[in-house]
């Protein structure tokens, strides 16, 4: 049965974004999904073995952010987008333990859009091991791949809600594998569900 | 007899007033006298057959399959349960707790409405109805003679189950008995031989015969955020509206995004993907096969039964922990050790209960009666990039490129669909080109469950009130109570479109479903306008909903600059937290209890520059406001909010509200 690390997150503001890029608006996730923080995480600690979720407690207050990206080549700015900036977000992080990598008991890493603007950063702060994990049916409180589920003892009950999230194959290119989603029907750990 | 049966008709004689037939004594109410009528009158056609056999009575019962299929749909069209027929509550229950022709209204009507033996509705004459029914009228013709007469009148006239119209059950006794029809069921008619033989295959088949009960609500996995993203709603209006003409029968209750159906045991819930296929949209869905003796509404009714059970004893052990400590029952010092005991013991019991429910509905689950889901019309199991943008549920295949702004879009199949044929709510449109224009967008909710459960607690009370005994184990809300719920639903939404267009001009509201809006407002205090039209038509319509803890019906307004996305609105407008909830985007929130609407738009706020002031002050600072209304210059100023205060309204929705009636 896998084992988890249980890590405090704290951040003055994050975008996490939601991949519109229709509107000129782009709001943010509300879930700490397992790309973002595992994406994260493999970055800073140079391991593509790593699995992790997260989620956010209470809900963060949000507010926004206008800026108007310039094309590189003309340096011209067409038009302003206003972005959904998650304020004082507080959550847990929950990392499959893993023995290739040492976590250390305090880190900071940056999550989501916007790093250069002086988004994303995050405090993360160990706070203990999982273990003897408590299973119980419940509704599922962040996105997790279907494929990696079991990394997370999730087991789908009757109503799934999907989604996609992306994961990267390359350096430079990736896929959208099919994911669960929060508002799913699971048996799972307490810590991950509503 | 080559005329069709028209089952809504079998009711018509409850419209007959008192008439003297041969073989009794004095006038009589033909209803409940059909083997005199019958001997009476005889008309060649079907509906008659149906008319005066749908009840296995003296004299007459039902002698072919199909009257005998009518007999069995006007029990389940019947607005109460089994255990308040007159064959429970005894056939003189009439004379016991009185009769009023009137439907009572679960969700209106108060008890001084009741006319007690003084009301009937029974306005035609024997001779009419022959008649009209050897003209062998349709359904249509049927409702459209009697029209006036059918929404008023009673399907059952004895007080505490008059609570449905002739109206509604005569339009479900005509949609059960098709459903009957297309599941196959039937009895040789030979073996209807007599009213006993009758009365025995109704007690094999409504034990042996089976529907299927599902619930489903739409879902949609875009995010709307331009005008042309809101067709997904035009689209969801459509696909009600056909399901309403292609499954009409099946469909017994619906919202713009929830459906109840009622299917032969055969059908799949499979039926609605056509409707969805095109669009990619995808339901969950609960469905529970049951037997016609018990047929529910509520699919998910063992589910609830299950936690209502559980819950139930927790609070008894709770209490019964609490008496026996009161009683001293417990000595000192064993205390803690007999506690630990004692709740041990309970948390066994606890465990016993809960396993004994799992293991109910686990068997009704392997058995496939009871069947819960979320179905997708396509799902990939991975998707190469580009993945459509506005839905993130399938590969981009088209790219639109937006005029205004040049900014490129990758849509997948449905949300190029969806947004084909341009921005259709031109009002809007119109508006987002505008400088400095509000909208205040509003959202009407229905919850399903909350209604179910409230107008079940206002039947108990009525029930109470009536006399009958029982009334927690007697009160059901069956499938024509719903319904008529719905008709008044429905006209309530349409009531609140012509208010808001007259009271707004039309030129100023567009309307997005029946129960959502969006409407241009020059300043805040227009609001005001929307909550006092709101409030007057709930006292209208569902008065009884303002005294109780919390509304079934909920109503959200948000309102910000019109370009403001929309999608921010939605993610609030689709999750009411309370009864009455308004949002000034950036600029603060309120929600209230409906019974508390009438007192907050009854406050004077007589001292405008004041008011303005506190406005302006909330805007910078809440805490700096909520200082001013307590200081000796606020006391003096205030003396209505304070008053308010007291009432028990929240201080941070009394400031909402202050911004929004400064303007």
């Amino acid at each position: 049965m896998p084992e988890y690390l249980q890590y405090a997150l704290e951040s003055e503001a994050l975008i996490l974004g939601e991949r519109i890029k229709g509107g000129v608006f782009r709001p943010s996730c509300k879930t700490l999904r397992w790309s973002t923080i595992t994406m994260a995480l493999r970055k800073f600690f140079g391991s593509k073995d790593i699995h992790a979720v997260g989620i956010f407690e209470p809900e963060p207050e949000t507010s926004y952010f206008v800026y108007s990206p310039a094309e590189r080549a003309t340096g011209i700015s067409k038009i302003p987008l206003q972005v959904e900036v998650l304020n004082d977000v507080k959550g847990k992080v929950y990392i499959v333990k893993n023995d290739e990598v040492n976590f250390p008991e305090e880190f900071e890493i940056f999550l989501g859009a916007l790093i250069s603007k002086g988004f994303g950063r995050c405090n993360l702060e160990y706070e203990g091991e999982i273990n003897n994990i408590e299973r119980t049916e419940g509704i599922l409180n962040t996105r997790i791949p279907i494929k990696y589920k079991d990394k997370f003892l999730i087991e789908e009950r009757d109503k799934s809600v999907y989604g996609y999230l992306f994961e990267p194959t390359s350096e430079t290119s990736g896929i959208y594998i099919k994911s669960l989603f929060e508002g799913s029907e699971v048996v799972g750990p307490k810590f991950l569900l509503r | 007899m080559k005329s069709e049966l028209v089952p809504e008709i079998h009711d018509i004689l409850k419209l007959c007033e008192n008439t003297k037939l041969p073989g009794a004594k004095g006038a009589v109410a033909p209803h409940t006298h059909p083997d005199l009528v019958y001997k009476h009158v005889r008309i060649e056609n079907q509906t008659w057959e149906g008319v005066c056999k749908h009840h296995h009575r003296e004299g007459t019962f039902p002698d072919t399959s199909n009257l005998f299929l009518l007999h069995i749909a006007d029990r389940l069209a019947a607005g109460v349960s089994r255990a308040l027929t007159e064959h429970k509550l005894g056939a003189d229950a009439w004379k016991r707790y009185g009769i009023d022709d009137k439907v009572f209204k679960l969700w209106k009507n108060s008890f001084v409405d009741i006319k007690r033996d003084k009301r009937h509705i029974r306005p035609l004459n024997l001779n009419t109805i022959i008649e009209f029914i050897a003209t062998n009228p349709t359904a249509k013709e049927y409702f459209e003679e009697y029209g006036s007469y059918l929404p008023i009148r009673a399907e059952s006239a004895t007080l505490g189950t008059n609570i449905t119209s002739l109206y509604t059950h005569s339009k479900l006794t005509g949609q059960f008995y098709r459903i009957l029809k297309k599941a196959g069921y039937s009895v040789e008619d030979n073996r209807l031989s007599s009213r006993e033989t009758v009365g025995d295959i109704y007690n094999e088949k409504i034990k042996k015969w089976t529907l299927k009960v599902v619930r489903c609500k739409v879902n949609f996995s875009q995010k709307p955020f331009r005008v042309r993203d809101l067709n997904i709603f035009r689209i969801l209006k459509e696909i009600r509206r056909r399901i309403g003409e292609e499954l009409g029968d099946y469909v017994l209750f619906s919202t713009f995004d929830e459906f109840l159906f009622v299917l032969p045991p055969n059908k799949d819930v499979e039926l609605l993907k056509p409707f969805l296929a095109d669009y990619g949209l995808w339901f969950e869905f609960s469905e529970r096969i049951q037997e016609i003796k018990d047929l529910h509404p509520d699919p998910e009714k063992l589910k609830k039964e299950a936690k209502f059970e559980i819950e139930k004893k927790k609070k008894e052990q709770e209490e019964s922990l609490k008496l026996k400590q009161v009683k001293n029952q417990i000595p000192k010092d064993r205390k803690k050790e007999a506690e630990k005991r004692i709740r041990m013991g309970y948390k066994k019991t606890l465990e016993e209960l809960t396993e004994k429910w799992e293991r109910k509905i686990k068997e009704e689950k392997m058995s496939g009666l009871l069947r819960e889901g979320a179905e997708y019309v396509e799902l990939f199991p991975v998707i190469k990039p580009p993945i459509c943008e506005i839905c993130q549920m399938a590969p981009a295949e088209y790219t639109r490129i937006d005029e205004e702004s040049g900014v490129k879009e990758e849509l997948c199949k449905y949300c190029w669909k969806i947004q084909e044929g341009g921005e259709r709510l031109t009002k809007l449109a119109e508006w987002t080109y505008e400088e400095g224009i509000k909208t205040a967008w509003l959202k009407v909710s229905l919850d399903f469950d909350k209604l179910t459960e409230t107008l079940k607690q206002l039947y108990i009370e009525y029930l109470k009130w009536s006399g009958i005994p029982d009334p927690e184990g007697k009160a059901e809300i069956r499938f024509s109570v719903l319904s008529e719920f719905q008709l008044d639903y429905d006209s309530f939404l349409n009531q609140l479109e012509e208010e808001m267009v007259s009271k707004f001009g039309d030129e100023n509201v567009e309307q997005i479903l029946d129960d959502f809006f969006c409407v241009k407002i020059d300043n805040l205090s227009e609001i005001v306008k929307i909550l006092s039209i709101y409030k007057e038509l709930i006292e209208s319509y569902f008065p009884k909903f303002k005294e109780t803890a919390e509304s079934p019906i909920k109503m959200v307004i948000s309102c910000s600059h019109v370009k403001f996305p929309f999608f921010e609105h939605w993610r609030y407008l689709k999750n009411p937290e309370d009864d009455v909830n308004v949002m000034l985007v950036g600029s603060g929130k309120m929600k209230i209890e409906l019974r508390r609407l009438g007192d907050l738009l009854d406050l004077e706020l007589a001292n405008k520059t004041a008011i303005e002031k506190l406005a302006r002050m909330a805007d910078v600072s809440e805490e700096l406001a909520f200082m001013q209304i307590f200081s000796e210059e606020g006391i003096k100023n205030h003396p209505e909010l304070q008053e308010a205060l007291k009432k028990g309204f929240n201080l941070r929705d009394l400031l909402t509200y202050v911004k929004i009636k400064s303007g």
